[in-house]
């Protein structure tokens, strides 16, 4: 008797666990925990007689399984995000690009300290202000065998720049159409040359070309779309072989490639066998695959994890300039942030320093406005906000927010100061600590996390009252930055696509619009730098910190180097 | 003998009826506590229980740190017997540099709070609608038998993410989602125990003097079936604080800066590897005390109602 009843405690305890675990328990569950000993024994053979089937099974599969190359030639790469797609024209997603990069090549590409080089594209000459001429280079084979020409070249910009091109899933137009929004058409030549006709001059070009790949004219025809995205061609360094896009991609090297950018060594076929992408959102999940040698790569270290690794053996740790940038956006058409002054104060509320220090362990900067202080037309001239909470005070109860009734929390014609700050997982805890330097200011601030789907339509009909996350500023040039974030919103265009805050300025606008055609390096840094200054001065965003981005991987992986843009080129990666 | 007495007989009788309760009850508690005694793990667990209830009235006087602000200089501050820590924070600090065991005895709060709430409105909602349906069957009891088979059709967890999804994140919203499903069981429960009890004597001889329907429900039927309601309603408390615990886990319950233990698990998750302590603790925290409820709620099942005890 005392003996089963030591084993049933055990068994409620693990049961417990069990049921703390997976939150799937049930009265009936509990019920069980009172039967008699002998059950419990019979549990027990069980558990095991399925372990022992497991075991055998497993041996099996290892005997059928050929290995086939020597050694291990197979590069894991952890994601922490899956890819929406594995069309180049369907998407318009850091992680989707990182992958089909590997299986495509654009026109030109960009390397890792950002220099933009020519890859499928042997010259590229502007004839006049509006006319780019592109020499495509002779004898690129996509993954099927047949030759690159101008007819891909010119199906590929035509896919992406024409209404409802893409019929599958339903007939819609490219996400990416707004990245090469100038183009108004592409014309062959000759079998090696495309002109591409543009509405007015388009000084970011080469920058922005970057960012589309090109694609089988007959191979789409042939299967469409659908056939497509299940087994995708390209004339990149891999070719696909098979994918389940939440968990992994798998590719193997293109034995026939033309060898990529001739500037960026080496030129040549890829150097591992096979690479494989595999989708690990959790960061810890990621970390620990990386030092149980599963995976080769990872993507996204959290900041905090970077010291650890770098002090364990047999782990490299690298980092590169960040271009994401993290802010709060402030509902500018609602109170209290319909007071540029509110705003202006909670940008001197927040002690981006210590957020930097703490948080990020130092592996991040304070922005010191709208832009990057990486990107190329950054105002010289501005400073982050410093951090100053008594001017902060100062400037809140000029607005007319004190703390009249002596409760902590400040309040204005007898309205407390309180509002709720929207994020999503990733950045939840630089929100937090966000908001929790607001409420030592006596601002009454909580957290929401929302799905990005869930909560953009909610911002974008400014329903919500402030937005902490990023946009990324991958091209270095503030075009996809400015049109996105300080445009007026223009519904269906690209314009205003990502302002959160409603925040809307015709002399921003019209300076957006003066920078995205104007050639003139100085004149358009002017042009910037006057739009940089008023966002700055209307302040509707807190403007937050840029963090590094760190990838680690195991020392065996050779020639490997985090980009800016995230993307992960598996072309020069070796394994020893 | 009449269906509604007068008023001043009814006072009487009334005062009359409720000094026999009291001397039943009276009678029963030391018969009650003298059974409990052979279940030592459930007063054990009483014991727990009730260290909880008061970590979570007295919050405020037994913690001296603030639990929803932090300084992040004092992020991940080790618990107090690892090298580095202090007894400042006697089991640690998370991410925002607040104080662990804090966050952790004003958690208590929500879960204790969704707990009684979600299992009381459950109780009382499945009790009515069990109690009219098992006594008066006909499509009444139809339509809510079909609507409660349609309910359990679905996993909980699921249901509930479903509905927080759809009505967003908050207490209210919590509290609604939990019991959307959750007056089933007590529903299938009551009105069962109730068809059961209908066809006794005791409510055959009440019908006979008279008594009316209302009545005998209240008065006669509910009483013997009480017992049993309030060992599932324990069971099921249980089973509720884990429902808010996985919602919260899921940023679809209480929101920060609220300390909820799923949510303050969740938290720490990124930092497994290198601050494990912001998750554990909070982990067992709900481990213990959904034990403890479990423990407690299974004793009280052996006294009171050892009938469920077969099988």
């Amino acid at each position: 008797m005392r003996k089963s009843r030591l084993a049933l405690i055990v068994l409620a305890l693990m049961l417990a666990v069990v049921v703390a675990a997976c939150a799937q328990p049930t009265p009936e569950v509990v019920k069980e925990t009172v039967v008699v000993k002998e059950t419990v024994v019979v549990e027990v053979e069980k558990v095991v007689e399925k372990e022992a089937t497991v075991v055998v099974e497993k041996v099996v599969e290892k005997v059928v399984t050929p290995t086939p190359e020597p050694g291990r030639q197979t590069l894991i790469v952890a994601l922490a995000g899956a890819p929406v797609s594995l069309d180049p024209a369907d998407h318009r997603n850091r992680t989707t690009e990182t992958v089909i990069r590997n299986m495509f090549d654009g026109l030109v590409t960009r390397d890792t300290r950002s220099g933009v080089h020519l890859e499928l594209a042997e010259s590229m000459e502007w004839l006049n202000d509006t006319t780019l001429e592109v020499k495509l280079r002779k004898g690129v084979k996509f993954h099927d065998g047949q030759e690159m020409t101008a007819d891909d070249v010119v199906f590929t910009f035509e896919r992406i720049i024409t209404e409802n091109a893409i019929e599958y899933p339903e007939p819609h137009s490219s996400p990416r159409k707004g990245l090469i929004a100038p183009l108004k058409s592409v014309e062959k030549v000759d079998d090696y040359t495309v002109q591409m006709f543009f509405s007015g001059p388009w000084p970011v070009a080469n920058q922005m070309l970057v960012h589309q790949q090109i694609v089988p004219k007959h191979y789409l025809e042939e299967v469409g779309t659908k056939g497509f995205v299940e087994h995708p061609i390209g004339t990149g360094p891999f070719k696909f072989v098979e994918a389940q896009l939440d968990d992994k991609i798998v590719m193997e090297r293109f034995d026939d490639y033309y060898g990529g950018a001739p500037d960026l060594e080496p030129v040549g076929p890829a150097c591992v066998q096979r690479a494989i992408f595999r989708v690990i959102p959790e960061a810890s999940t990621r970390v620990a695959a990386l030092l149980a040698g599963e995976v080769d790569i990872i993507q996204d270290v959290p900041p905090e994890l970077v010291e650890t690794l770098q002090q364990t053996p047999g782990i490299v740790v690298k980092t590169a300039p960040g271009t994401r940038p993290k802010w709060v956006e402030l509902n500018v058409n609602k109170p209290p942030f319909d007071d540029v002054r509110v705003r202006q104060a909670l940008n001197y509320a927040v002690d981006k320093d210590l957020i930097v220090e703490e948080l990020y362990g130092g592996r991040a900067v304070p922005l010191p406005g709208p832009l990057s202080p990486f990107n190329n037309f950054v105002n010289k001239n501005l400073k982050p906000y410093p951090y100053d909470p008594d001017k902060a005070l100062a400037m809140l109860a000029e607005a007319g927010w004190t703390d009249s009734d002596g409760d902590g929390i400040l309040d204005k014609d007898g309205q407390p100061f309180s509002f709720v700050m929207d994020t999503t997982a990733p950045i939840r805890s630089l929100a937090e600590a966000v908001a929790g330097q607001l409420r030592d200011l006596g601002i009454d601030v909580s957290v929401r996390v929302w799905e990005y789907s869930v909560v953009k339509p909610l911002l974008l009909n400014g329903e919500r009252m402030a937005f902490a996350r990023d946009w990324g500023d991958s091209a270095f040039d503030p075009v996809g930055h400015f049109e996105a974030k300080w445009h007026s919103r223009v519904e269906g265009s690209p314009y205003g696509r990502g302002n959160f805050s409603g925040y809307s300025n015709p002399r921003v606008d019209e300076l957006i619009k003066l920078g995205e055609t104007e050639i003139d390096r100085e004149k358009r840094q002017a042009i910037y730098d006057e739009a940089q200054q008023i966002v700055y001065d209307e302040a509707p965003a807190i403007f937050l910190i840029l963090p590094e981005e760190a990838e680690a991987a195991s020392e065996r992986v050779k020639n490997w180097e985090p980009a800016s843009d995230s993307r992960i080129n598996l072309h020069d990666v070796c394994l020893e | 003998m009449t269906t509604t007495p007068a008023p001043t007989s009814s006072w009487a009788r009334a005062r009359h009826l409720w000094g026999l309760r009291w001397r039943m009850m009276r009678r029963n508690w030391s018969e009650f506590a003298h059974q409990m005694r052979k279940h030592p793990l459930a007063i054990i667990a009483a014991v727990v229980i009730l260290l909880y209830i008061l970590a979570a009235i007295f919050a405020p006087a037994i913690t001296v740190h603030d639990p929803t602000r932090g300084s992040l200089r004092t992020r991940f501050e080790p618990p107090f017997w690892m090298e580095g820590g202090s007894t400042e924070f006697l089991l640690g600090t998370d991410d925002q540099g607040r104080d662990i065991l804090t966050r952790i005895i004003y958690g208590a709060r929500v879960s204790l709070l969704v707990g009684v709430i979600a299992v009381g409105v459950s109780v009382l909602v499945g009790l009515t609608l069990g109690a009219l349906a098992g006594f008066y069957r006909g499509r009444f009891d139809t339509i809510v038998s079909r609507a409660a088979d349609l309910l359990l059709a679905f996993p909980f967890l699921i249901f509930a993410i479903g509905v927080m999804a759809f009505l967003g994140p908050g207490f209210g919203n919590l509290i609604l989602a939990l019991t959307f499903k959750g007056w089933v069981e007590f529903f299938r429960l009551v009105r069962g125990e109730m068809m059961a009890e209908k066809t006794k004597e005791y409510v055959e001889a009440a019908r006979v003097s008279g008594m009316g329907k209302v009545a005998i429900i209240t008065r006669e039927i509910l009483p013997n079936i009480m017992q049993a309601v309030f060992v599932l309603a324990t069971l099921r408390m249980g089973y509720m604080i884990i429902m808010e615990a996985s919602l919260s886990f899921l940023g679809l319950g209480i929101q920060p800066p609220t300390p909820a233990w799923g949510s303050m698990v969740a938290s720490g998750r990124d930092y497994l590897l290198t601050a494990w302590w912001v998750s554990t603790f909070p982990g067992l925290a709900i481990v213990g005390l959904v034990l403890a409820i479990n423990l407690f709620g299974e004793g009280l099942r052996d006294v009171l109602d050892p009938r469920l005890k077969i099988e």
